[in-house]
């Protein structure tokens, strides 16, 4: 008698096009299963319907959401560029949503109490711009030399670094910093109008957008033809190959950090001065994590970022759209992105692994299994 | 009367990339005795016991124990067929209790309800049989490290194995230590089980065998017996000559003086001083081979003066530069090229295509990376060394052993090296590609290299070297010509004995 075994292996051939289309695969999934989720929850097969028709619809249409969702795109694309740099050389920064904030608080500083007599709007801007940039580089800072010289887990300190950040916020926006004028509500006075970014025209997009556009190409640029970018890719994947060719891996791994932090503090910079135009309770909507989701789903290409974020832009605003016309908690949403990440990892699995049978004899023990098997 | 504990009958054993990590390995096990497999790192010892012990599946040949055939497919099968292995590194929960641990993975101990009660008095019996003096309550993670394997040698001595393999257990303990171990082994040996012991430190070898085989290159060498056992023969063995090379090598003409190292003292990995005092210079056009068993600091002389582990005494000059405990890239720009011993863990990074491979450790001032320059330098060399791969372009792991060496050693010489550190060129290569490496080592030394080669193989060392320093316990015991009729000179001094000047 013969026995199958399965054995799992790692495909050793890949396709054209694979990681593509493993992301496309994953999505799929993760929106069929929502569908029965939906399904069950209304009753009603044409909710589910209805309710991907407003999702794919009204993020992308100019009249409709298209302004919201690119308003969206802009942190969330700055942000993954950075953690993707961070992420090749395998160090998990995920403190930047932390880091947004301090980009956040100090271009409030700057733009409330520092420059806010400056006449010049192009310098007061650029000095906030990068005020808040300095702010996110520093904090990220702090858990690259803590990993570099002590050797602490960043994945705790950065996490930790964030509750920190939010709570300072809080502090300030419901203390010194709280409007006068503000009936009471957690947030800032309004900013100098100096300060506030330009639009595109009258299109409603602020200047951000061509902010990030450059960093796309400057990200690429280091990341495929820089020494630096080299380095950190070597690092990644072997850290003793890293150490025998000279590499510095505490160096690197400061400067990753610093223009990760850089990033997201520039994100929170851009979107007080560009879209709120003060600090306020809750002014990010968990970009710094969301990224995370973005920049893993791009396979850290600066490119791939920049179009896995205008996606997920658009899945927040059909999140807030479907709030308002399918009535959904936001909790939905949040499920969502959950489940495209989880089932982006499965499909990885599956895709990257054979599940193979072999034939085998079959096995004695001890001679337990002599009579009819 | 079965005569044979154990069989293994012509094992063959072939990983991929097509290396032949056992040829026709016939080996056996009486019971009550000690048969100490005996060889170099990568002989074949560990993937021998492996086969045995269920961890990998032979190619060919069989098992035969206490006379009948049987197929070993997992550790849980073997347990079943009484082999046990204390293993070189502890597979012990810490927050468990050695009882414990001890059960863990057991069957026998009862369907729902673990009986501690009658295991915590069956370990009692048998740590006081074998006077090793261990409490079965105390949690694991208060041990020290020979308490540790006393262990999990109780767990093999419970599942009550006839057969226990011990792999290299003194790697981690004191002389004290080791000779208790050998007391222990002694006492099952005359209790009559069967001990297979791997190691490489000759005197214990001695100390605690009944018979030997030396395995090379996943081939038997030879067997001794208790009455034959000789540390000077043993070592010879283990590294002995079987091959003649085709290799054009002209006599040295040595240059000026480039690497010199004054009373050298390094720690290994496991903070025990490993270098002790060690002395040695090289010269332009000249090469000199390091002989020695391996673990007597071979390794940690060659990391240091490639700049990767710290110099805790003594100096390294390099033209008369001390460079002591500077950095690797330093080093790297004044012309210290380092063929490491692990080309996999060390020397490059699977995931990264060949061509980047054969610049991780270029040093340009220029920041920006100039990809199409790289991509046509990597095709040149990947001809100039005859490179089997699909392109440029292919990730490096997808190489043979044999391609990844050549490609670790065309980068090296890339950099136009006045000093190259080889550590085991040829491990794992067919003998073509064995005498490329030797060639193209022999070269660098005509075009004014220095060369340090460090190999556990006589053969290689004499095939290639000018002069030949012995190295024994982190010191060097002298030097020899690279002639035949010194290598039972040189098989003393690798065994720790000191010759008269």
């Amino acid at each position: 008698m013969l026995h199958l075994k399965l054995k799992i292996e790692k495909r050793l051939e890949h396709f054209k096009y694979e990681n593509f289309l493993i992301s496309v695969v994953s999505l799929i999934i993760s929106l069929v299963i929502m569908g029965i989720f939906i399904w069950i929850n209304t009753g009603n097969f044409a909710d589910v319907v209805e309710t991907y028709k407003e999702l794919f619809t009204w993020p992308f249409f100019p009249e409709l959401g298209l302004v919201d969702t690119i308003l969206k795109m802009i942190p969330l694309a700055l942000i993954a560029l950075g953690l993707l740099v961070v992420f090749k050389m395998k160090v998990w920064n995920i403190g930047a949503e932390g880091q947004l904030y301090l980009g956040a608080m100090a271009t409030t500083w700057g733009a409330l109490f520092l420059f806010k007599n400056m006449s010049n709007s192009i310098s007061m801007i650029t000095l906030l711009l990068i005020f808040g940039a300095i702010a996110g580089a520093l904090w990220a800072l702090i858990p690259a030399i803590l990993k570099a010289f002590l050797k602490l887990d960043e994945i705790v300190t950065t996490l930790m670094l964030n509750y920190i950040a939010v709570y300072w916020l809080n502090y300030l926006i419901y203390g010194p910093w709280k409007d006068p004028k503000g009936f009471n509500f957690p947030l800032t006075a309004v900013f100098p109008k100096n300060s506030w970014l330009p639009e595109l025209g009258d299109t409603g997009i602020h200047i951000g957008i061509i902010i990030t556009f450059i960093l796309v190409f400057v990200t690429y640029f280091i990341m495929y033809k820089t020494h630096l970018g080299f380095e950190l890719k070597i690092i990644g994947d072997n850290p003793k190959a890293a150490r025998y060719s000279g590499i510095s891996i505490e160096k690197n791994l400061i400067i990753a950090m610093i223009f990760s932090g850089a990033l997201a503090g520039l994100a929170g910079s851009i979107q007080v001065l560009g879209v709120q135009h003060r600090l306020q309770h809750g002014f990010s909507t968990g970009y710094g994590y969301t990224a995370i989701i973005v920049a893993w789903l791009a396979r850290l290409n600066p490119f791939s970022a920049v179009i896995v974020a205008f996606l997920f832009g658009g899945l927040l605003v059909g999140g807030e759209q479907l709030q308002i016309v399918m009535r959904f908690p936001i909790s939905m949403i949040s499920a969502l992105q959950g489940l495209i990440l989880f089932s982006l990892l499965a499909s990885e699995a599956i895709f990257k692994y054979r599940i193979k049978i072999t034939k085998n004899d079959p096995i004695k023990i001890g001679g337990e299994f002599n009579g009819n098997t | 009367m079965i005569l044979y504990l154990l069989e293994l009958k012509n094992i063959t054993k072939r990983f991929p990339g097509n290396l032949l990590a056992l040829d026709n390995v016939n080996f056996n096990l009486k019971p009550g005795e000690v048969h100490t497999l005996l060889g170099e790192n990568g002989a074949g010892k560990t993937t021998l016991m492996n086969i045995l012990f269920g961890l990998y599946k032979h190619d060919k040949g069989e098992i035969l124990i206490e006379g009948k055939k049987v197929n070993i497919t997992s550790p849980a099968s073997a347990i079943t067929h009484g082999v046990g292995m204390v293993q070189q590194h502890f597979t012990l929960v810490p927050s468990f209790s050695v009882a414990e641990n001890i059960i863990l993975g057991l069957k026998k101990t009862g369907r729902f309800k673990i009986d501690l009660r009658n295991v915590v008095k069956r370990i009692k019996e048998l740590s006081d049989l074998y006077n090793m003096n261990i409490d079965p309550n105390a949690k694991v993670w208060q041990l020290s490290v020979s308490e540790k394997q006393k262990v999990e040698i109780l767990k093999v001595l419970y599942e009550e194995a006839k057969i226990i393999i011990f792999d290299e257990p003194t790697a981690v303990l004191t002389p004290q230590e080791s000779e208790s171990l050998f007391q222990a082994i002694d006492m099952m040996k005359n209790n009559g089980k069967g001990i297979i012991f791997i190691s490489h430190k000759l005197k214990e070898v001695i100390r605690v065998s009944d018979r030997v085989t030396v395995l090379k290159n996943g081939r038997i060498v030879g067997t001794l017996d208790k009455g034959n056992l000789d540390e000077n023969e043993l070592a010879k063995m283990m590294v002995g000559r079987d091959f003649l090379f085709n290799i054009k090598k002209t006599p040295a003409n040595p240059g000026k003086e480039v690497l010199k190292v004054e009373n050298l003292v390094v720690k290994n990995d496991k903070d025990i001083l490993a270098v002790k005092g060690l002395s040695l210079t090289i010269r332009e056009g000249e090469i000199l081979g390091i002989a020695g068993v391996t673990g007597n600091g071979q390794r940690e002389l060659a990391e240091s003066i490639a700049g990767l582990r710290k110099v805790e005494n003594g100096k390294i000059k390099f033209y008369n530069l001390d460079i002591t405990n500077t950095s690797v890239k330093r080093r790297l720009k004044l012309g210290i090229a380092y063929v490491p011993q692990d080309r996999k863990e060390t020397a490059t990074c699977p995931n990264l295509s060949v061509a980047e491979n054969l610049f991780i450790r270029q040093k340009n001032k220029v920041r920006i990376l100039n990809k199409k320059e790289m991509l046509r330098n990597s095709k040149k060399l990947i001809k100039k060394y005859s490179i089997i791969a699909n392109n440029e372009k292919q990730p490096i792991k997808f190489l043979s052993g044999g391609n990844m060496q050549k490609v670790v050693l065309a980068r090296e010489f890339e950099l136009s090296p006045k000093l190259i550190i080889v550590e085991h060129p040829t491990r794992g290569l067919d003998v073509q590609a064995m005498e490329f490496v030797y060639n193209s080592l022999i070269d660098a030394r005509n075009n004014g290299a220095a060369i340090l080669l460090l190999a556990g193989d006589l053969d290689e060392v004499f095939t290639v070297s000018d002069r030949v320093a012995i190295i024994f316990e982190g010191r060097i015991m002298g030097y020899v010509e690279p002639e035949q009729s010194k290598v039972d000179e040189v098989g003393l001094m690798m065994a720790g004995v000191a010759l008269e000047a």
